[in-house]
């Protein structure tokens, strides 16, 4: 579902003027609106005398809680908008309001309230169990409440910006469900700022839920050009990342909402977008093309949230076992809002909680879901979001079924089951949309939370490599994060195996061409970073170091052409954008440097570096 | 409501009538009698069961069906398909007779028309005369007849407006499969298989054919079993009409 690539996929280098790492996932960052509150319909259940009706008592709940999807053109299989729709379901409307299989709803209330919540009271589903049995009474339709109002188009108004899947997918009648990802190119001209996005999908009976997520580097394009259909599969989807930290879910029913103001996230010419559906056979051929509608402002953003993931990946459940259960915690290194959630676990997912302990010891649930369902996944938000003082402890409580009675298990008989990204593997994610109260707490969470995605990737890195020491993915990541954590000199023997092991890898030569930089080998260096371009002419960020060096040695001219290089393959890449100003700005070239610069800052305006070096530059160009 | 032929569907338009036994007076009823064998009834009746016994099919924990179908009522039963040809349920070469009760914009149902379908193709041939019942009072032929492209239904489709085979066959939902044998017995009322556990509860596929195993025990003349199940999907309201 999510996965967020500037932590597996590993971190960047940034200079300035001295070498640091960095992680890209400090840039931008934001998050998606939060809904309008859902407002709740009392139903009165004695209504007047004689047994509830619907006029008085159940069209004011079903108006309320059910009409938004049970009409025409949305994803639920009939219309609930008459006296004749319900009626005619009575029996069926209240078992599944009774079990609280609708309204779709999977979080218990817990201690803070969530935005946008569909969940009758008691009181309502008792009031639709007594007129079920009580011979359905009509009422008088005059006290009818009207319909509430509902768009059929644009949720938002009109976009700026649409972009359609070029060809549709043809779903087959009948089958397991389908997990695909459709990748979208985006005409885009220049960078701009997003405040919304909308998904509509044109035959929404199939969709039964979907992400909307980017890939910046044309992975996800290789992917779906090697498979013959629109899109791959995949339930996971592989090299896509969620927009700058933001969650963009969809659900049947589900209200499309803008930013608030200073939350916009950027958007930049080159990017794909990638929609990711759970699709569902219904018995007859299908087709679906959706249609994804960018709201944009001129509005950077001021506010930045940031996005934390607590997840076990050592996830193995025997075969048989029906409460195994996973636990993760991490600590805040300072204080924050927690501004929404996602929960994400595959079919042997039985209970989530997601727990907040205060330093003062006081526990809050921030998410409790007592029967997860895959098929109604999404994310959540807060009506108001929690502030969490630094010191708490998030915690991430989840609990499998592997066993035959959970009828979803997706082996018969039941099998072990480890962590993996297939939908008969499991996963146990939870990720935090977290806005730190300060700009310094937000470097410290930053650092904090880099410190422990590494070690995360580190130990995945190491259990990998114990099923295949030849895997020579795991041996980079376990020397980028060994780079990173440890240093130059810890990582190089990692790097040096990995290179070995595959000789005619291009990133195994240019993470050792980067450590070897990192460590003063420049000679050596350079030979890697050629032995990367031997291999993939366009690797990017080998062109960024060959960059470096020069410019470490001051060789201006040189290291102009080798950014210029980097940036022609990946144009919105902040670091190359920020040292090629750096050279401009050295070879007296105030104006493009400053240019340079300001673009850099768009991409990543959270960087204080950048930043105080913007000043300098803006300064040292009014003195003139 | 009007039919596809611009006529109301009312009274002896209805597409579905019931046969002789039940309303047609005596003189009616010793006709049909008189062309039982013709129907080919009783040729598969299993010497363990007597071709004379009433089952009710009813699923556990269902309400009491709204009728005790008789064995002549099912052989005696008369159906009108879409096209408003009226058949007798049973043929002469029918060893059985499987009806599927079905709403047309009931979820679950849909999705198992292709199973329902394939049923038909493969035991057709076999002797089973496979109908499907909708019983949406509020569908047109029209639609019926669009759904039946749609969901790629072969087989002969009813409309069962007034619910007289659902009153007959104890129907609680949709999709249920009824196999009636042809002495008129009901063999098996239920599921079609268990990959819906409850109402939004599934498997990610079926673990268990009871309908393809009720019939190939119909048709090696073995007993059903179990010979009713609960049926998953939409319930059929009694007033829904
Ligand atoms: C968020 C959208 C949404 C809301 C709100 C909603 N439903 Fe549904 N409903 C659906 C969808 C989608 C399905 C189809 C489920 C599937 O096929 O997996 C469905 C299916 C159903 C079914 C058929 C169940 C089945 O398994 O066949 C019933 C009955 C139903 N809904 C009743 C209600 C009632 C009553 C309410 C209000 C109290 C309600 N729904 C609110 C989206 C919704």
């Amino acid at each position: 579902m999510i996965r967020d690539k500037s932590v597996s996929a590993g971190f960047h280098l940034r200079v300035v003027f001295a070498l640091m790492v960095h992680f890209l996932s400090g840039c931008g960052g934001g998050r998606e609106a939060v809904e309008p509150e859902a407002v709740e319909t009392s139903a009165n259940a004695a209504g007047q005398g004689g047994g509830p009706t619907f006029a008085h008592d159940v069209g004011p709940i079903v108006f309320q809680h059910c009409a938004v999807c049970h009409r025409p053109g949305e994803g639920a299989p009939f219309e609930l908008l008459t006296y004749a729709d319900v009626a005619s379901r009575a029996t069926q409307i209240a078992e599944v309001t009774a079990t609280r299989y609708m309204p779709p709803w999977l979080p218990e209330p817990g201690s803070h309230r969530l935005a946008f919540e569909r969940r009758l009271t008691e009181a309502q589903i008792q009031t639709i169990q007594a007129w079920a049995a009580n011979g359905k009474l009509r009422g008088d339709e005059a006290g009818l409440p009207p319909l509430p109002e509902m768009t059929t188009g644009w949720q938002l108004g009109e976009p700026d910006l649409v972009v359609r899947m070029d060809r549709a997918f043809e779903l087959p009648a009948e089958g397991r469900d389908v997990y695909r990802n459709f990748v979208v190119p985006i005409p885009l001209e220049r960078p701009r700022w997003v405040s919304a996005m909308e998904l509509r999908p044109d035959n929404r009976r199939v969709v039964h839920h979907a992400f909307l997520l980017v890939s910046h580097d044309g992975m996800c394009r290789r992917l779906d050009a090697a498979d013959a259909e629109p899109g791959y599969e995949g339930m996971e989807a592989e090299g896509a990342e969620s927009p700058d930290g933001h969650f963009v879910s969809w659900q049947p029913g589900k209200m499309a909402t803008h930013a608030p103001d200073g939350m916009a996230w950027l958007l930049t010419p080159g990017t794909d977008l990638v929609v990711q559906m759970h699709l569902q056979p219904t018995g007859k051929p299908e087709s679906v093309q959706a249609e994804v509608g960018f709201y944009f402002t001129d509005q950077p953003p001021t506010r930045f949230p940031m996005k934390l993931a607590l997840r076990s990946t050592e996830i193995d459940i025997p075969a048989g076992v029906d409460n195994y259960t996973i636990e993760t915690r991490y600590t805040l290194p300072t204080e924050v809002r927690i501004i929404g959630l996602i929960p994400h676990a595959h079919y042997l997912g039985k209970t989530m909680e997601a727990l907040a302990i205060r330093p003062d010891g006081r526990e809050e649930v921030l998410l409790r879901i007592p029967a997860w369902d895959f098929n109604w996944q999404g994310d959540y938000r807060f009506a108001t979001p929690p502030l969490l003082p630094s010191g708490t402890t998030l915690v991430q409580r989840f609990t499998y079924d592997n066993s035959s009675a959970n009828v979803r298990n997706p082996h018969t008989p039941p099998q072990r089951v480890r962590y993996g990204l297939q939908s008969v593997d499991e996963m146990g994610e939870l990720w935090f949309q977290v806005e730190p109260t300060s700009p310094a707490g937000r470097a410290q969470l930053q650092a904090d939370y880099g410190r422990r995605a590494l070690q995360e990737i580190a130990d995945q890195s190491r259990r990998r490599l114990r099923e295949n020491p030849r895997d020579v993915k795991a041996i980079i990541d376990l020397g980028k994060s060994a780079l990173a954590l440890q240093g130059p000199a810890a990582s190089l023997p990692i790097l040096r195996q990995a290179v070995h092991v595959q000789a005619n890898s291009a990133s195994a030569h240019y993470y050792l061409g980067h450590a070897l930089l990192r460590n003063g080998d420049v000679t050596e260096a350079t030979a890697e970073f050629r032995r990367t371009q031997a291999i993939e002419p366009d690797y990017q960020m080998a062109w960024h170091d060959l960059g470096m060096i020069d410019l470490q040695a001051n060789r201006l001219k040189s290291a102009e052409n080798n950014f210029r290089r980097s940036l022609q393959i990946a144009p919105y890449h902040a670091t190359s954008l920020m040292n090629l100003g750096l050279v401009l700005l050295k070879q007296n070239q105030l104006t493009e440097g400053i240019q340079l610069l300001e673009q850099a800052m768009q991409v990543c305006p959270t960087d204080q570096r950048l930043n105080d070096l913007l000043q300098q530059a803006r300064q040292a160009a009014q003195q003139r | 409501m009007v039919d596809h032929r611009g006529r109301r569907m009312r009274g002896n338009r209805v597409v579905v009538r019931s046969g002789c036994g039940r309303t047609l007076p005596a003189v009616a009823l010793a006709m049909c009698s008189i062309l039982l064998p013709l129907c080919g009834c009783r040729r598969d009746s299993t010497p363990s069961t007597p071709s004379v016994s009433l089952q009710a099919a009813v699923p556990p924990g269902d309400a009491s069906p709204a009728s005790v179908s008789t064995d002549t009522a099912w052989l005696e039963q008369q159906v009108v398909d879409l096209d408003g040809t009226t058949h007798r349920l049973f043929r002469a070469t029918d060893r059985a007779a499987l009806l599927v009760f079905f709403l047309q914009d009931c979820p679950i149902a849909n999705a198992y028309a292709p199973r329902i379908e394939r049923i038909h193709q493969s035991y057709g041939p076999r002797g089973i005369r496979c109908l499907l019942v909708q019983v949406d009072a509020r569908a047109t032929i029209d639609q019926l007849r669009k759904h039946a492209v749609a969901y790629g239904l072969t087989m002969p489709v009813m409309h069962d407006r007034q619910h007289e085979l659902v009153k007959l066959a104890g129907a609680t939902v949709s999709p249920q499969a009824v196999v009636i044998d042809a002495t008129g017995r009901v063999r098996y009322s239920g599921r079609i298989d268990d990959q819906y556990v409850e109402l939004g509860k599934k498997r990610p596929a079926a673990t268990r054919h009871d309908l393809t195993d009720a019939l190939e025990s119909v048709l090696a003349g073995r007993e059903v079993q179990p010979p009713t199940t609960r049926a998953v999907g939409c319930y059929l309201e009694s007033d829904a009409h």
